[in-house]
């Protein structure tokens, strides 16, 4: 029984490479992988390797050109519109850049009960005090409820986006570089507070990361992607401890690099060329 | 880079064709016949008729559209109905005339448009700047026909500094007395053509230095101890000229529509004038013709700003193979 | 381990390089001012690459902007002094070190070479400015460095814009740029940050080896510990402005002393 189940999924990217030729380049390649519900997985790759693009074709933010996605066994490439629409709320993402994410106009408390506004029906009020205790929840007090996104930190302004996704009641939660542009001792606070309300909330999350080694931290189960494929997919600590395939295991070592191994490698590399 | 350019080329005719064909059927949408004026008491409608046979106006709207259009393909457009003269010439000596103007008048704004903009972004904030640019919002708010006549009345009736009109006086001997006198007749006009494109240059270019004064690789090159100056004149100036660059192609048509009110008041004999004078009388050949030349104008300005950017730009120039 | 001591050897006996006294810097605003570094004390000394941690707004970029007078307009330096070579530099004499004597490396490399010049050029113009070479003479010299920065090619590497280049590229070439004086010390501000994990680990290896080849002084600023670790000989945490901690880097990871260099570390 899994939550999310995807089959065959590619999607290509076509650009003009002069005048009036056209080429092809597949972004995400035959990607088939299944999601347990409550599981937190982590997908790792580098810039261009297809894994945001990946993310954005799972909850069909853009069109995939092969393959399936099922969510709880319905193929949402095949739901009509309100369909879709009826499962946006238990499916939601969260992105790299939480400034861009938010409306600059709309204050936090805004934001939130906009938010609960349009996907739960509730009272004003009772709106309100749903919004405080999501607030409440991602660890920022009332007193940031009059606040504009330019007055929070990068840290504070993913702590909103995270309520606001919070606020559909989501049973499937993509993060996608949730922690890249931020510092070293928020990132880790963010991916804590992921980490526990993932748990609460009995949800399922998908972390999208070029770093290996948050990841690690984190995750059950970590799939490597290379060049729009998904080269492996293993439990963390397997992964980690035999990987399959050359590239993993060179992501892996220059991840968890120390001083000592860096400079073994320039010797081994400089008595080679000797 | 080739095939970006035959592509453009190849839109560039078809959209000049779809103009021509638009402005041919609104032409004679439009009400009037152009041999009213031959039609008077004392000439047999015989002669009328003869006259109509000559323009060709008597063969069906399609002949005639087929006929236009291979004649405008040899750049031939025929015969004028009120100057009786081959189109051709007549449009020859008025581009020649006006090309003259506005040429001069763009050259014009964009040495002191950029001068000015530069030097209202490093003084940013300061009075100049300040003073710049309400200098320039008032430029560009007040209408060209007027300050025209302005300058007529201060420069040529007060003060009799400069000739009101005309291209040279009338009995110049040639050699450069003849070249005097024309930059004389050409101060006014150009000066006033340009005022409007002054302020638009400037803006543009004072917000382009600005903003390129805040990015990343201004900021290495200070870091870098290269002296002010020259990242001023050197690193800056290239950047924020790009964009200006796009803009050449798309002042062209605008100067030209300036060029027809200027030209008018300053009996400037240009294609502006001559087309003003030709939609009075219905000289449809003329008339065409004019329009031909100023889509011809739009259409290569954009293409060329295009190719410009492109010329300039290594991040376009790359496009292909990056 | 091996260097780590030798380096705290030559810590002790050579005079620094570079060393801030008292450093006091202000900002100001339309209606107030903050005083955004707080009396910091520190140096560098030949040879070593001291990091500069703390999180951002902690000051360690407006510390090195300090340095080479970079500040923006409503930041300056309200009192203090910078010593560069045992000799106090006036607040004018600062610019005299960019680029000749300290060179900087950027975060974003892409961002940090201009758009519209060929990067081979950029370089020239800054060797031609402080070395006053012969054209021919620079470019030979430039060449060999894109080689020493493991460019492949350097020719074409040479005529190429930034565009044209991968980010791991630009940054060698923006290392190439900062090597070309042959400065004293280099600073690096998050040099990686912005680069593919792999990518990062080569360019760290790169630095850990010119480093070891050339020995200048780095220092580098970063939210990174990690990197820190593998890079920095020397470490120093700034929060809010202040210096905390100051130690080796293997003994502060040893043994960190402040509640925030623990929580850094574990993070």
């Amino acid at each position: 029984m899994s939550i999310l189940s995807v089959h065959n999924l590619s999607k290509r990217y076509a650009w003009r490479a002069s005048g009036f030729k056209m080429k092809y380049k597949w972004a995400v390649d035959d990607v088939s992988f299944d999601i347990a519900p409550r599981e937190i997985v982590a997908i790792v790759g580098e810039s261009g390797s297809g894994k945001t693009t990946l993310a954005r074709c799972l909850l069909r933010l853009i069109p995939a050109d092969h393959g399936s996605v099922l969510f709880e066994n319905q193929d949402i490439f095949t739901l009509d519109r309100s369909a879709l629409r009826q499962l946006r709320p238990s499916m939601q993402m969260i992105f790299q850049h939480p400034g861009r994410a938010l409306n600059p106009r709309h204050t936090v408390g805004q934001t939130l009960t906009e938010a609960l506004q349009v996907h739960r029906d509730i009272s004003e009020t009772g709106c309100r005090a749903e919004a405080l205790r999501l607030l409440d929840r991602v660890g920022l007090n009332a007193s940031y409820w009059h606040r504009h996104p330019s007055e929070l930190s990068g840290g504070q302004q993913q702590r909103v986006v995270i309520a606001r996704a919070l606020s559909t009641q989501p049973r499937f939660l993509i993060a996608d570089e949730p922690t890249s542009s931020l510092d070293a001792m928020v990132r880790q606070k963010i991916m804590v507070l992921l980490d526990e309300l993932t748990k609460a909330r009995h949800m399922t999350l998908l972390i999208i990361t070029h770093d290996i080694r948050t990841a690690s931290h984190y995750a059950n189960r970590i799939g490597v992607m290379q060049q729009g494929k998904l080269i492996e997919m293993q439990p963390t600590q397997e992964l980690l401890s035999a990987p399959q395939h050359e590239y993993t295991h060179q992501l892996i070592a220059h991840a968890f690099a120390t001083p000592e191994t860096i400079d073994q490698h320039e010797l081994a590399l400089e008595r080679e060329t000797q | 880079m080739i095939a970006f350019i035959s592509k453009r080329i190849v839109i560039s005719l078809v959209l000049i064709l779809a103009v021509m064909t638009f402005s041919f059927v609104l032409m004679h949408m439009a009400p009037g016949d152009p041999t009213a004026m031959y039609i008077r008491p004392e000439i047999a409608p015989k002669v009328v008729e003869s006259i109509r046979h000559q323009f060709g106006l008597d063969q069906s709207l399609w002949q005639q559209y087929v006929r236009w259009i291979k004649e405008c393909s040899q750049f031939e457009f025929g015969t004028s109905f009120t100057h009786l003269r081959p189109v051709r010439a007549i449009l020859t000596e008025a581009l020649r005339n006006t090309l003259q103007l506005t040429l001069i008048a763009f050259l014009f704004q964009m040495v002191i448009g950029i001068l000015l903009g530069i030097y209202a972004a490093i003084k940013e904030h300061s009075w100049q700047d300040q003073a710049i640019q309400s200098g320039l919002l008032i430029l560009y708010s007040i209408p060209g026909f007027w300050l025209a006549l302005l300058a007529i009345t201060l420069f040529s009736l007060k003060l009799g500094w400069l000739p009101s009109g005309q291209m040279q006086a009338i009995n110049t001997s040639g050699g450069w007395h003849l070249w005097l006198n024309r930059i004389q007749h050409m101060i006014l006009p150009v000066i006033i053509l340009s005022m409007p494109f002054i302020a638009y240059t400037a803006r543009f270019m004072r917000e382009s230095v600005l903003r390129i004064l805040k990015q990343d690789y201004i900021r290495t090159a200070f870091s870098y101890g290269l002296p002010k100056r020259r990242i001023l004149g050197r690193y800056v100036l290239k950047n924020a000229l790009m964009p200006q660059v796009t803009l050449i192609g798309l002042y062209l048509p605008f100067l030209f529509g300036g060029a027809v009110v200027i030209e008018h008041i300053f009996a400037w004999p240009g294609v502006g004038r001559i087309t003003v004078n030709a939609i009075f009388s219905h000289d449809f050949p003329l008339i065409l013709a004019s329009n031909f030349i100023a889509t011809v104008t739009v259409v290569v300005g954009n293409l060329i700003s295009d190719m410009l950017y492109a010329v300039v730009d290594p991040r376009i120039r790359h496009q292909s193979h990056a | 381990m091996n260097t780590n001591q030798s380096t705290e050897y030559e810590r002790k006996t050579a005079p620094p390089i570079l060393r801030l006294q008292h450093l006091t810097v202000a900002a100001r605003y339309s209606n107030r001012s903050e005083i955004i570094i707080h009396n910091v004390c520190t140096d560098v000394a030949p040879g070593e690459i001291v990091a500069w941690v703390g999180e951002s707004g902690a000051g360690k970029t407006i510390l090195s902007l300090s340095v080479l007078d970079l500040l923006p307009e409503n930041i300056s330096i309200s009192s203090g002094a910078i010593f560069f070579m045992e000799q106090r530099l006036s607040i004018s004499q600062l610019m005299t070190l960019r680029g000749r004597h300290v060179a900087m490396i950027f975060q974003n490399p892409m961002d940090a070479l201009n758009p519209v010049f060929r990067v081979g050029h950029q370089i020239r113009d800054v060797v031609r400015h402080h070395l006053h070479l012969a054209k021919q003479v620079a470019d030979a010299q430039i060449l060999k460095l894109f080689e020493e920065v493991g460019l492949n090619d350097p020719l074409r590497v040479f005529r190429m814009y930034p565009h044209q280049l991968s980010g791991g590229m630009a940054q060698r070439v923006m290392i190439a740029m900062a090597l070309a004086c042959e400065p004293d010390i280099i600073i690096a501000d998050e040099p990686t940050t912005a680069l593919d994990a792999t990518t990062q680990y080569h360019i760290i290896r790169l630095l850990r080896r010119l480093h070891r080849q050339q020995g200048f002084a780095m220092i580098l600023i970063s939210h990174d510990i990690h990197l820190v670790s593998q890079l920095a000989t020397r470490t120093v945490i700034l929060q809010h402005g202040r210096i905390i901690e100051s130690n080796t880097t293997a003994n502060m990871f040893a043994a960190p002393e402040h509640e925030y260099t623990k929580a850094l570390i574990t993070a």
